[in-house]
């Protein structure tokens, strides 16, 4: 009985590391963010923005 | 064939074997001998003990495809003073054998010319040059108490002679014969009636008159469930234990007053392993080491099995089968080795005791009696043992039994007894009941490390970005302080496959240079922001080195989207300090050893709490032995002895 549960929970660990690690997925360690096209389109684009994230734009 | 008369009686007698020494008158129980002159009596043999033996002077049979007629037979009275027949029986290829019958065993066997050290060389347990591997079993000392029919040598009633019984593996038999000088080596096997093509067992029956007697004290019936193989029997009623001799009881003795509990009467039938056995008899045996220990032990006998063993010791159950010497491997036979071995199994060797009777009723196969006792020795491999017997006592005997460990519901199945207590501390053979985890956690590991394999091998740890920079050499942006510099990657694609991972590092010491990432998809201008700071301080402190923070860092990103990505990298490092070259990499596609680390921890957690578990489980188990491979562990009473 236990036995069979072990079976079924190492199962489900090899499955799980199995399929993040095919579907490249890693434990969130950035934050997400958004450059508007105004600051990448412009002349000189995302390069333009300094401390604290992007700044200006036209 | 030669016919004489008896010289005694003048009967008729008959010599039909050409090599036969003497031919007991069957009128007079003269021993007639023939000799060059004629015919001689040298004496008269007492009657016969019945035995209740299907084998008769006359009766026919076959071994080993040969052919064989029984002549005649020796009684034997063994030192525990039963009986035990010898047959003499011609074979048709020329050969002469005995049949030896004793305890329910039958042994056929031929004379050899090997030779044989002298009886004071042996020991129980022991090999004897030319007769290996056999084992000495049994060294004791018989004595003719009577013949029948033709015999090879002339028996001297009262004579006694040493002998020492050998067996070994696939039911080998020998036994050394010291009634002559040199000393008479004979060899053969352990055989059965029905592999003689002997059917006896009406006759079987015809050792007592019946298989009720009355008790001599009391008159109480006494109902025999072996009546051809029980030597000893105690009344139940009022435990006046008598002798079955000829199928007559002798009184020897009575019981304490003070019995035993017990959970199975005696005459009661329970069913193991398919075979139906009757309780025959009961005892109580006890050792004594700081306390004294006692259990008890019922006699279980089948009549095609024969007899068997059924322990209870601390609410723990045993079905036990007697085995031959030979069939044991026991490298140090001679004396209590610390392992033995049986049918390819290892025992450990878990208690040496001197056991003692302490109460029997019921019946017995031998003369047992309270105060009877043996040095034993239990070795165990859970859920089977092998116990060991030496008998010092009279005759020498070494034998051993292989016990089964029964769950009480297995008990209470077997005899219909109900509500048996559960024993509440692991027993010397019983089995962990626990998961065992080892073999599926080794299945399991190897499946993950196959799955790792193949992930290692399919990852194609790519580099997609890599610089090394020169922060001095960069203009600060507009508003930017002097200590601070932006760098922006040329563009990479990635294909939004498999992860991906970003190490920066510069060879900072005793100074730090902050760097904090933003990888930007250049289509969506979705961002992934990250820091990756790099600091690394080292110095002598009390003469000892020390260091910490990290020169280099590294961090993984989930599978962003396909697409063309810059990394801008905003650093600032130490004011005052000259910063270092910045190298940075960006890789997509990185086996994670890690993950596989955590994977195999987390697929070992429940193995090891069902390891640790059994471990405390065995340790409980050897707790009550001298020889625990966990070391002898401290008790209380240990503390209050030091105090």
């Amino acid at each position: 009985m236990l036995r069979g549960l072990y079976v079924v929970f190492a199962i489900a660990i090899i499955g799980g590391y199995g399929y993040a690690a095919v579907r490249g997925m890693e434990l969130p360690s950035t934050r997400k963010s958004f450059a508007p096209q105004s600051v990448r389109g412009a002349h000189g684009g995302a390069r333009t923005f300094w401390y604290g994230g992007y700044r200006g734009g036209k | 064939m030669t016919r004489a008369n008896c010289p005694s009686c003048g009967a008729p007698v008959e010599f039909a074997i050409g090599s036969s020494a003497v031919v007991v008158c069957t009128y007079c129980r003269s021993v007639v001998a023939r000799t060059d002159r004629g015919v001689e009596a040298h004496g008269q043999v007492a009657a016969l003990i019945d035995t209740g033996s299907p084998l008769a002077v006359g009766v026919s049979g076959r071994y080993a495809g040969t052919g064989f007629r029984i002549t005649g037979r020796t009684q034997l009275r063994h030192q525990a003073g039963g009986v035990w027949d010898e047959w003499y029986a011609a074979f048709d290829d020329g050969r002469w054998g005995w049949l030896a019958e004793a305890q329910g065993r039958l042994y056929v066997t031929f004379r050899t010319e090997s030779d044989a050290p002298r009886y004071d060389q042996l020991d129980l347990g022991a090999t004897v040059a030319g007769l290996e591997p056999l084992v000495v079993a049994e060294l004791g000392r018989a004595e003719v108490a009577s013949a029948e029919g033709e015999l090879p040598w002339r028996p001297e009633p009262g004579a006694t002679y040493a002998y020492a019984d050998l067996t070994g593996e696939d039911r080998r038999f020998a036994t050394i014969d010291y009634s002559e000088e040199p000393p008479v080596v004979f060899k053969g096997t352990e055989t059965t009636f029905s592999e003689l093509g002997i059917t006896g067992d009406a006759a079987r029956t015809t050792r007592v008159a019946a298989a009720t007697l009355n008790c001599t004290k009391c008159g109480g019936a006494l109902d025999l469930k072996a009546p051809d193989r029980a030597e000893r029997i105690w009344c139940p009623n009022c435990g006046a234990g008598h002798d079955i001799t000829a199928g007559k009881l002798k009184y020897f003795g009575l019981l304490p007053k003070k019995r035993p509990d017990r959970v199975i009467a005696n005459g009661a039938t329970g069913t193991i392993d398919g075979v139906s056995y009757v309780v025959a008899g009961f005892m109580q045996r006890a050792v004594v080491f700081d306390q004294t220990y006692y259990w008890t032990e019922y006699l279980l006998y089948n009549r095609e099995q024969g007899y068997r063993w059924f322990v209870h010791s601390d609410d723990h159950w045993s079905f036990v089968t007697p085995l031959r010497p030979g069939e044991v491997g026991d490298a140090d036979s001679s004396y209590v080795a610390k392992t033995v071995s049986y049918q390819g199994k290892r025992y450990k060797l878990f208690q040496v005791a001197t056991a003692k009777v302490t109460y029997v009723d019921g019946e017995f196969y031998w003369r047992v009696s309270v105060g009877e006792t043996v040095d034993t020795a239990d070795y165990i491999a859970p859920p089977f043992g092998i116990s060991r017997e030496v008998t010092t006592a009279g005759a020498r005997e070494l034998s051993y039994s292989h016990g089964r460990y029964m769950n009480p519901e297995e008990v209470e199945s077997a005899f219909g007894v109900e509500k048996l207590p559960r024993p509440h501390l692991p027993g010397p053979m019983q089995p962990y009941g626990g998961p065992r985890l080892g073999c599926t956690w080794g299945v399991m590991m190897a499946l993950l490390l196959i799955v790792a394999i193949a992930l290692a091998a399919t990852r194609p740890n790519r580099e997609v970005f890599t610089r090394e920079v020169d922060l001095l050499a960069l203009a600060p942006p507009e508003g930017a302080p002097p200590n601070g510099r932006v760098v922006f990657s040329e563009p990479f694609e990635l294909t939004g496959k498999y992860n991906v991972a970003v190490d920066a590092g510069a060879s900072v010491s005793n100074s730090w240079l902050s760097v904090t990432a933003d990888l930007v998809n250049e289509a969506t201008g979705a961002m992934q922001s990250f820091d990756l700071p790099l600091e690394y301080y080292s110095g002598v402190d009390g003469g000892e080195r020390w260091s910490e923070g990290k020169q280099s860092r590294r961090v993984y990103l989930s599978r962003p989207d396909k697409g063309r990505y810059v990394l801008r990298l905003e650093t600032m490092w130490e004011e005052g300090k000259t910063p270092p070259p910045l190298r940075v990499r960006v890789r997509e596609g990185v086996f994670r050893f890690p993950h596989f680390a955590f994977a195999l921890l987390i697929l070992s957690v429940f193995p090891v709490i069902a390891l640790l578990a059994r471990a405390s489980f065995e340790a409980r188990r050897w707790q009550e032995s001298a020889y625990s491979p966990f070391g002898q562990i401290k008790t209380d009473d240990d503390d209050d002895e030091e105090e």
